[in-house]
């Protein structure tokens, strides 16, 4: 996963002509859509989920529903939100499936028995669970900050935006985020 | 160049759905859509008191607070249905300042309703009941307008939509409910009224809660 790209405004306003055009029935620019989002979508997955096969039904399932929802999205509104508001729908739906209907959690399996994959290699990975572990331990409010960020690629502006907080508060949150997981990760190797 | 390949399943089921769709309007037009109902509580509920039992009207200045309540009540239908697009979402912050503002003009509007009435314990609880029902009968039809809207859309924290649409609903009610209310303690106000919003608060947050669990993944919106 990279960081915000120098070229954002221009990649959003890209995201943004191809919404459209997907809603005017253009198949083409779902595939652009697709090949511009699929990564970060399943980025955002393998960071919150522990099997490789969970994360790709997620990520399936995200454009699915991106593609029912299609309607709810507004241009000129920035996509990439959107996409991931939808990515968390998804996640929240999954969660519930597994507590209510377990014979439905095979979809969306989050945090069953499977085993612990690295999702580039589909080996079994420490590191994973130890940096899963870590942002799970992260309190809420510089989490957020953090996973839009380092994960989402989001501007400090539109997270300050988003969140309702300054720049600077952004940046500290996130500045935190990373000390504290750099602080968790060293114990993890020296305990190694 | 794998990683980025739309899987076929993915392909086939897009390339078979697609037709063109229109964005849903802005939520601020959204909730204008719902003039109508705010109209029907607002006036609706005197002109039925009154025809139910003779009653005075209120008074114009009332009347205008009621007005200025209505309107007050669409711009928290409006947060409702902004919530309710994915990533685009709340902060705490501005859920609290809307809570408190929520709080603020329902009781400064309420504050300027008709005096206290000296009544004993029993009529007291009597038309708190009164109050209650009547609220009930007229705001829980109109809450399945803004719950279908919200419904087309994919809201995140679905208990907080449904819970800001039945405070917008509420708050409509009660515009309409002040103007025929015989008391206007604050105790009465508190207990009555405040007590109708709050469970319209909790009956929106509940369906939408219901709606969600229930909604077909796999249905058009």
């Amino acid at each position: 996963m990279s960081g915000p790209s120098p070229n954002e405004p221009a990649d959003e306003a890209r995201l943004i002509g191809l919404m459209a055009a997907y809603q005017n029935a253009d198949f083409s620019a779902f595939e652009q859509l697709y090949a511009a989002l699929v990564g970060d979508v399943r980025g955002y997955f393998a960071r919150t989920h522990r099997d490789h096969g969970s994360v790709h039904d997620l990520v399936q399932e995200t454009f699915l529903e991106m593609h029912r929802s299609r309607r709810t999205y507004t241009p000129p509104l920035p996509v990439r939100p959107w996409v991931f508001g939808i990515a968390r729908h998804v996640a929240a739906r999954g969660r519930r499936a597994a507590v209510l209907r377990p014979q439905e959690a095979a979809l969306f399996d989050v945090d069953g028995d499977l085993p612990v994959t690295d999702p580039a290699s589909g080996m079994p990975s420490a590191e994973a669970m130890d940096m899963e572990k870590a942002v799970a331990r992260l309190p809420d409010a510089v989490r957020e900050p953090w996973l839009l960020h380092h994960v989402f690629g989001c501007s400090f502006e539109s997270i300050a935006a988003r969140l309702g907080i300054t720049i600077m508060a952004a940046k500290l949150r996130s500045s935190r985020a990373t000390k504290a997981l750099r602080v968790a990760l060293s114990a993890t190797v020296r305990r190694a | 160049m794998s990683q980025t390949r739309m899987p076929d399943a993915l392909f086939e089921a897009v390339k078979r759905d697609l037709h063109p769709v229109r964005p849903l309007a802005t939520p601020a037009r959204r909730a204008l859509a719902l003039l109508p109902v705010a109209i029907v509580l607002l006036v609706g509920m005197p002109l039925f008191w009154h025809w139910q039992t003779n009653a005075l009207l209120a008074p114009r200045s009332l009347w205008t607070l009621s007005v200025i309540e209505s309107v007050l009540s669409l711009a928290v239908l409006a947060a409702a249905f902004r919530e309710a697009i994915p990533g685009r979402e709340w902060s705490r912050r501005a859920l609290i300042v809307l809570a408190t503002i929520a709080v603020i003009g329902f009781l400064v509007v309420n504050a300027t309703s008709r005096n206290e009435a000296a009544v004993p314990l029993q009529t007291w609880m009597q038309w708190i009941r009164e109050c209650i029902s009547m609220t009930m009968a007229f705001s829980l039809p109109a809450l399945i307008a803004p719950a279908w809207l919200v419904a087309r859309a994919l809201p995140n924290r679905p208990a907080l939509t449904g819970a800001l649409c039945g405070l917008a609903v509420g708050g409509m009610g009660d515009a309409g409910l002040r103007l025929f209310c015989w008391d206007g303690g604050y105790s009465h106000v508190m207990f009555a009224h405040g007590g109708a919003i709050a469970i319209l608060v909790a009956m929106g947050a509940l369906s939408a809660l219901l709606v969600e669990r229930w909604k077909d993944p796999g249905k058009k919106r």
